[in-house]
């Protein structure tokens, strides 16, 4: 009797069998099992110091392009853990150069000192915050007084402002040990006589002084969303978009916000100015061009139709200003109207904030290539794959 | 393919994430509840439907001794059985496979909730930017609930228990083998049928190992959905069938065979049900032997009878 089964059984048999061969596959297709948690891009940006450029991939490899012979790889640095899945040793930041040294903050957690003429280690400091699962640095280095300022986050809820002297050895925090947490810290500080600006993804704004660690402000500033947006910093005010969609004035002195603008979507990059007007970019495809001194909007880019969310920061280069999105569009436009001279299909997403040397625009796309425009003649000149380096 | 995938977004990713959202700033901020709670609401919202599939396993239950008395009749024609058994749940609009139908049901809010727990928690920045696409704008509390708390009972709701190593996360993998397996043994008809049998005892395990490996590398949150979800489904099938089946699987209480083909049909029909198989057996005996298999089943029967003897004799 065994195994001979009738057929309704049979079938109801190999049918079960069926269904959970289709649950399987669902859901590795899908995507639910393996590999959930690991970033699937990143965007570090270019930085430019005397005729070289510098960029993080998302394997976790740091190269400098030689602007003159158009791009190509003279070194490269690979993090110790670049290809591992677990490990996230990828760039979401933008390499800093301070002198000799490029400075670099990895996904995972390590800050790396490297010398800038052949990219070999000079320093690296791994795991900073102690919480190998949860710790990240999305933000920037940023170099001060020979003093080395980085966000971070620490545990899935929680982060941290570390202060490094050059060798990377940890002078302060904020909060200190033991102090009451503040959120996840993904921005790169914006840092002014010996001050640091910086928010958390729980919405605060801090003023942190980088010499003691102390908070300037008797609270942080309550934005109203998440921040990942640097301040931009003019006389005595920084300007700021967030999550709920606003942008802000917030006082140095005394962190006192004010609402300026709403969009229609996030604030995630950094605004810029050229001086009489600030530039933010939206996710909702758009960038807004406020006046400094009526702080008020003075045109918006494009009016009617989007051109696909804005993650990459822009650039003011003369009396342009360069923006590009995640819909692979780069616009050229004219600070003082707005109106667009020039615009390009970069050929893949970009979220990089962009890098500029004169009339040159460096634009990093989720694609791992580096392009440079010539805004100004309105000329494509090169593009280089960075995984080259490997 | 890439419509589907926007339709996919668009009916299921983006309710349930700003559903699941919107309960996280209702439920105080925590995810962890909010997740309960929308298991609870998507359990209360496909309520009818598990009802009426495990009203039809119960209904596939009570034709057990019917189907064992097939099984009996036509031992020397497997083909003759087979339909005569398929003809037999068309009758009684029960389908064999309906014990997989709640786990079926799931599957598509399983997979939604998962994109929904991956896009509500921002592990990466692009999680975080892709988050600001699939908030309904006209709901702006929850921009301003972004980044929500990934912390529940001190479990990172974001990290597969396989790496988080957290005790409780590691128990929840634990008990989402162990409801699933209660609830397997709950719904699962038992089969006259030894090779039927035997793929559900395979079944019963299978799904339960599986799905408790799978949870190791699932985010703490959608691991809590399973557990949360096996649990009603255990109460949901306790009121509906009662809780006899339940004490098959504590201890001591032991795998109950199927009763004898002598055994009468009363031993193993639910109350609900035993007016339908009264009916049944009425209509039974009114149409002959045959069991009112209707004129054709009745007929070929009768036609092809003759023929086997002849083979015999030979």
């Amino acid at each position: 009797m065994r195994g001979e089964g009738t057929l309704p059984a049979r079938a109801a048999g190999w049918r079960g069998v069926g269904a959970a061969a289709l649950a399987v596959a669902l859901l590795v297709v899908t995507g639910c099992v393996g590999a959930r948690t690991a970033p699937s891009q990143s965007w570090s940006g270019v930085t430019v110091a005397d005729g070289m450029a510098y960029v993080g991939t998302r394997q976790g490899d740091l190269v400098a392009l030689d602007l003159e012979r158009q791009g190509r790889i003279v070194s490269a640095f690979q993090a110790p853990a670049a290809g591992r899945t677990d490990a996230f040793p990828g760039f979401y930041s933008a390499p800093t150069v301070a002198g000799e040294v490029v400075y670099a903050a990895g996904f995972d957690g390590t800050v790396y000192a490297l010398d800038a003429a052949q990219l070999q280690t000079v320093e690296n400091r791994a795991n900073i915050t102690g919480d190998e699962l949860s710790e990240h640095l999305v933000g920037s280095v940023v170099v001060s007084n020979g003093r080395l300022i980085v966000g971070a986050q620490e545990t899935a809820d929680t982060g941290r402002l570390y202060v490094f002297d050059e060798d990377l050895r940890e002078t302060c925090t904020f909060p200190a040990p033991g102090a009451a947490p503040i959120g996840p810290v993904w921005t790169t500080p914006a840092v002014l006589n010996g001050v640091a600006y910086f928010g958390d993804l729980t919405h605060g704004l801090y003023a942190v002084d980088v010499a003691t660690c102390e908070a300037l402000w008797p609270k942080p500033a309550d934005l109203g969303g998440g921040i990942v947006a640097t301040p931009l910093i003019i006389g005595n005010t920084a300007y700021l978009g967030t999550f709920g969609r606003t942008f802000y004035a917030v006082s140095l002195e005394t962190g006192t916000s004010t609402a300026l603008f709403k969009a229609d979507n996030w604030f995630w990059a950094s605004a810029v100015t050229d001086g009489t007007r600030i530039f933010a970019p939206s996710l909702d495809g758009r960038l807004y061009a406020m006046d400094l001194e009526t702080r008020s909007i003075a045109w918006i880019y494009p009016r009617q139709e989007d051109i696909g969310a804005i993650i990459s920061a822009p650039v003011v280069v003369g009396d342009l200003v360069v923006v590009a999105s995640d819909d692979e569009n780069l616009v050229v436009l004219e600070s003082d109207s707005g109106q667009r001279t020039w615009d390009q299909r970069v050929g893949a997403r970009v979220r990089a904030p962009l890098g500029a040397d004169g009339n040159v625009v460096f634009v990093h796309g989720l694609d791992e290539r580096v392009r440079a425009y010539d805004v100004v003649e309105r000329d494509f000149l090169w593009e280089r794959d960075v995984r080259e380096g490997r | 393919m890439e419509f589907l995938g926007l339709l996919w977004n668009e009916i299921v990713t983006k309710p349930m994430t700003n559903s699941l959202m919107l309960l996280y700033v209702l439920l105080f901020s925590n995810l962890g509840i909010a997740i309960i709670a929308f298991t609870l609401l998507v359990r209360g919202a496909t309520y009818p439907l598990i009802v009426r599939q495990t009203r039809q396993m119960r209904k596939l239950q009570s034709l057990q001794p019917r189907m064992r008395e097939l099984q009996e009749r036509y031992k020397n024609d497997p083909q003759r059985r087979g339909q005569e058994m398929m003809k037999l749940y068309r009758e009684m609009g029960v389908n064999p496979v309906g014990c997989l139908g709640p786990l079926v049901i799931q599957m598509p809010i399983f997979i939604g909730l998962f994109w929904a727990i991956n896009n509500v928690l921002p592990f990466t920045p692009e999680n975080l930017a892709g988050l600001s696409d699939k908030l309904y704008s006209w709901l702006p509390m929850l921009d301003a609930a972004v980044p929500v708390s990934r912390e529940f009972l001190g479990m990172d709701l974001a990290i597969e228990p396989a790496r988080d190593r957290n005790v409780l996360g590691l128990a929840l993998v634990a008990l989402s083998g162990i409801t699933m397996f209660v609830q397997q043994k709950m719904i699962q008809v038992r089969s006259a049928d030894p090779a039927q049998q035997s793929t559900q005892r395979m079944m019963t395990f299978m799904f339960p190992v599986m799905f408790g490996v799978f949870s190791l590398f699932f985010p703490g949150g959608l691991v809590i959905y399973w557990v949360v979800s096996n649990i009603v489904g255990i109460v949901i099938q306790g009121f509906v069938t009662g809780w006899g089946s339940l004490r098959s699987v504590l201890p001591g209480g032991g795998e109950r065979t199927p009763a004898p083909a002598t055994v009468t049909t009363t031993a193993t029909v639910a109350p609900e049900f035993e007016e339908a198989f009264k009916d049944g057996e009425r209509e039974h005996r009114d149409l002959g032997e045959d069991g009112g298999r209707g004129d054709r089943a009745g007929s070929h029967r009768t036609r092809r009878r003759p023929r086997r003897n002849r083979r015999r004799r030979h």
